[in-house]
């Protein structure tokens, strides 16, 4: 039987996994819509591109959901306080990730769909450097499904129930702040889609500007799965 | 087919002609027929022939002549709906419903000789129909659900009918300043925007003052030509077999003129790249050494004889020598292309990326069910846009190979849609699992998805090494790929005996650690050290693999999950159930898809392209006519 503070941090991770990821992937859609209706009105013919531009945005809250799901199927198994911090870790990382995903995703794919307003052509290179940020969301599912896995929900607990807890909670918290780098990633990535508008042979050098920020992102991961792997979570 | 043929662009020789200038013509044809020569522009390079040779004027009026003449063909296109855009969806999956026509170059020269009056021809026909006919056509069509007789438009007894359109903020007006003054009068109006169509009618004694209100209003008339009879349907369908019987009669002659002026543009725009003396043209370009013989033939034969050519190596710096992506994985060089060109004495990728980028998306979709719905999809695209261009056609094939991929993975980790018979049957029937499962086992597929971005990072180091040396670029092999190989090879040796401490293998490891620092910093100075961070974030990045297979998997498996809640629901359950996992697939064939390929086209542009490609090549652009309509028969070329 769980308590009411482990059903709470269960339930805590359910809400802000889709609550953040939602949030996140709905104002990006809003920016790529916003800018994929301006481009109706003069160029109708390219609904079916601006449309895969504005619905990519989602993939963030998708991966929430996922896990929110993730969560809720196995919860009636939860009988420790920590196994409800680590649904809380698991949450938040793919929450928080989602929310700076969404966003980042959401202004270089505004960009996008004004590149190809101007050049059609674009289309493969505008893809690519939106989907740049998502890195971050795929971080943080990822994480999020090695902590499920760690602490009962998706596998078997092998560390014992403290460490599960607060390691997966602070695996989360690192990958949590260094997720900001989606968000950057993706102010990156618009001022990248225009210059390639402009240049096709700007688009090798340009991409290499975009994922450089991504490094303090793969440390970020880098470091949650030592945390989880010294403490035996997994 | 050497390996050379296969790792590199194709192979240039520069071609030199020297023709009279009356096989010029001949000589234009059958190279754009034989599409194997890329065109350079000679007369700036033979200033110091200047005495002898007179840079080519550029033949403007001519020019001039032949692009008023596809402009006023686009328009009787248009016009006739030959050439009709498709359906947005039409456009990918609907095979072009066109034949291609035969022409002879004979007919070309004739038709061309005589385009101005075949064009007046084909005008003439359609004022006496489509001008004269069609608005009333679209007015009668808009106004569909209305369907009077249209010859009381133009004169009856008691009742008079206006057609015509007026703008959409009038009509309210209109119709209230009838109503209070003439009794009997109607106005019926149709269509969105500005602009309506609007049928007004009346007893015939109030016709002009009908008349003179509407005019008023900005109504404009549309005139009914006399022999339109019937009800509105009946005269629309008069009105299309008038139409088609134009169409019919014309359609071969204007695709057939149509693609002979693209022709002749095209040649007008090579004649600006040649040299020339009073009597003899020089031409130079490049072709691929396996076609040279070929193209030789075909310049003596159009020349009669007459012309010296001369094929010789590549003479000049490799930024001159254009590139072109051949070999049997063609079909990828788009998407290299779409990062950037290669050089010429640069390794093309194509081959590498038919390996690892199909392999990439099979391993990220990675489910027998999507996989098959993805090659359909590749298969129905093929059929559709593949039919429409040749880049479509390129990009079908990739996604038919990753569609095959996709089911080849998803064999090896037992995976069909989601699990859905295993759930469905309590487990009694599951496809089982040859190798792993990422989604049940994401800590044991860890290890392989880094150890195959080690792989793919090591043949980017390999192609790098060829390069350098392809280039001679002795230095840069020490900074580059030997700094790489041995940082690659330490942390590689570490991880594969589990020896972390300076002792036995370990020793080695951080011995070979050692030395890759070493190296980079002779090669590139103290700034090489960040080299470090980026393999260690490259190698990294490969964990996406792994998180797309299991967002995926987890996706449908929910949903899976959904539909079996669904199915104990009496009646309507199991239908609702079926739907649902019938929709989900389609949803993830399209999320995943375009995912996994943004994804696996970042780990090939960023990871994998960053160890060896220099890029900014010239594309080689075939001289050649772009056919849109037509083909040459066999035996012309």
């Amino acid at each position: 039987m769980m308590d009411t503070a482990t059903l709470a941090l269960v339930i805590g991770g359910v809400t802000l996994s889709i609550g953040l990821a939602g949030t996140g992937a709905s104002i990006g859609q809003r920016m790529a819509a916003s800018a994929s209706s301006l481009l109706m009105s003069d160029k109708p013919e390219r609904f079916g591109v601006s449309l895969i531009l504005t619905v990519l945005v989602e993939t963030s809250a998708i991966y929430g959901l996922l896990v929110s799901i993730l969560i809720l199927v196995r919860m009636g198994d939860v009988t420790d306080f920590n196994q409800g911090l680590a649904a809380l870790a698991a949450g938040l990382s793919v929450g928080v990730s989602g929310f700076c995903t969404g966003l980042g995703e959401g202004v270089a794919a505004s960009a996008s769909v004004g590149a190809v307003a101007e050049r059609e052509g674009v289309f493969g290179r505008a893809l690519v450097i939106t989907v740049l940020p998502e890195t971050g969301a795929i971080y943080g599912l990822l994480l999020s499904v090695l902590i499920l896995s760690g602490s009962g929900f998706l596998g078997e607990i092998k560390a014992p129930m403290a460490q599960v807890g607060v390691a997966s909670m602070y695996a989360a918290i690192v990958l949590c702040i260094t997720s900001i780098c989606s968000y950057l990633q993706g102010r990156v990535g618009s001022s990248a889609i225009t210059a390639t508008t402009k240049n096709d042979e700007a688009f090798g050098r340009d991409l290499i500007f975009v994922v450089l920020l991504e490094s303090v992102l793969i440390y970020g991961l880098l470091v949650s799965i030592l945390i989880l792997n010294f403490n035996g979570v997994i | 087919m050497s390996l050379l043929h296969i790792i590199m662009p194709s192979r240039m020789a520069k071609i030199r002609v020297m023709v009279m200038e009356e096989y010029l013509e001949n000589l234009l044809i059958a190279l754009q027929d034989l599409e194997s020569v890329h065109l350079v522009g000679v007369s700036e390079r033979l200033t110091k022939w200047e005495s002898l040779v007179r840079s080519p004027e550029p033949p403007l009026q001519e020019l001039n002549r032949w692009e008023r003449a596809q402009t006023r063909l686009a328009t009787i296109l248009d016009d006739l709906g030959l050439d009709p855009e498709p359906g947005f969806l039409d456009q990918y999956i609907k095979p072009l419903d066109r034949k291609l026509v035969p022409i002879t170059h004979q007919e070309e020269t004739q038709l061309l000789g005589d385009a101005d009056n075949v064009m007046a021809d084909i005008r003439r026909q359609i004022s006496s129909v489509v001008d004269r006919y069609m608005p009333v056509r679209e007015a009668l069509d808009e106004m569909g659900k209305h369907d009077f007789d249209v010859g009381l438009i133009k004169s009856s007894d008691k009742v008079s009918i206006f057609l015509g359109t007026v703008a959409s903020e009038s009509i309210r007006l209109i119709q209230r300043e009838l109503s209070e003054r003439l009794p009997y009068t109607r106005l019926y109006s149709e269509g969105n925007g500005r602009s309506r169509y609007v049928v007004v009618s009346s007893l015939k004694v109030h016709e002009a003052e009908v008349s003179n209100i509407l005019e008023r209003r900005g109504f404009q008339r549309i005139p009914v030509p006399e022999d339109l009879v019937g009800s509105s349907s009946s005269a629309i369908k008069w009105i299309d077999a008038r139409v088609s019987e134009v169409r019919m009669k014309n359609e071969g002659l204007v695709y057939k003129l149509s693609d002979a002026v693209r022709g002749v543009l095209s040649r007008l725009e090579a004649k600006e790249k040649l040299g020339r003396t009073s009597e003899v043209i020089v031409l130079e370009g490049w072709v691929p050494q396996a076609r040279a013989q070929e193209t030789v033939d075909a310049v003596l034969r159009a020349s009669l004889g007459m012309a010296r050519v001369l094929v010789t190596p590549p003479d000049e710096p490799e930024e001159n020598v254009p590139t072109l992506l051949g070999g049997p994985f063609s079909s990828f060089s788009s998407l290299v292309e779409t990062y950037d060109v290669p050089r010429y004495n640069e390794v093309d990728p194509s081959s590498f990326m038919a390996f690892f980028f199909t392999m990439f998306v099979g391993l990220m979709i990675g489910d027998m069910a999507l996989g098959a719905l993805v090659a359909a999809a590749g298969y129905m695209f093929l059929r559709g846009a593949g039919s429409r261009s040749k880049s479509m056609k390129d990009l079908s094939k990739v996604i038919i190979a990753c569609g095959f991929s996709a089911i080849l993975f998803g064999a090896l980790t037992g995976s069909f849609m989601s699990g859905v018979l295993e759930e469905f049957t309590d487990g009694a029937f599951k496809f089982p699992v040859l190798w792993l499962s990422p989604a049940d086992d994401p800590l044991g597929f860890l290890p392989i998805v880094l150890m195959i971005g080690v792989f793919h990072l090591g043949v980017g180091i390999l192609v790098g090494l060829v390069n350098n040396v392809m280039n001679a670029r002795y230095r840069s092999i020490l900074g580059d790929q030997m700094s790489a190989t041995l940082l690659l090879s330490g942390a590689g040796i570490m991880m594969a005996t589990g020896q972390f401490s300076p002792v036995g293998w370990g020793l080695v490891g951080y011995g070979a650690l050692a030395s890759g620092v070493a190296a980079l910093l002779l090669g590139h100075g103290p700034s090489g050290l960040l080299e470090l961070t980026k393999i260690l974030s490259n190698i990294i990045s490969y964990i996406r693999l792994l998180a797309l297979n299991m967002a995926s998997a987890w996706m449908g498996r929910t949903f899976v999950l959904l539909s079996a809640m669904l199915m104990p629901i009496a009646y309507v359950g199991l239908p609702f159930a079926i739907f649902l996992l019938v929709f989900s697939q389609f949803f993830l064939v399209f999320i995943s898809s375009f995912s996994t390929f943004a994804h696996a086209l970042r780990l090939h542009y960023v990871e994998f392209f960053g160890r060896f490609f220099m890029g900014g090549g010239t594309r080689f652009k075939h001289f050649k006519v772009e056919r849109k309509y037509t083909y040459v028969s066999k035996g012309e070329k």
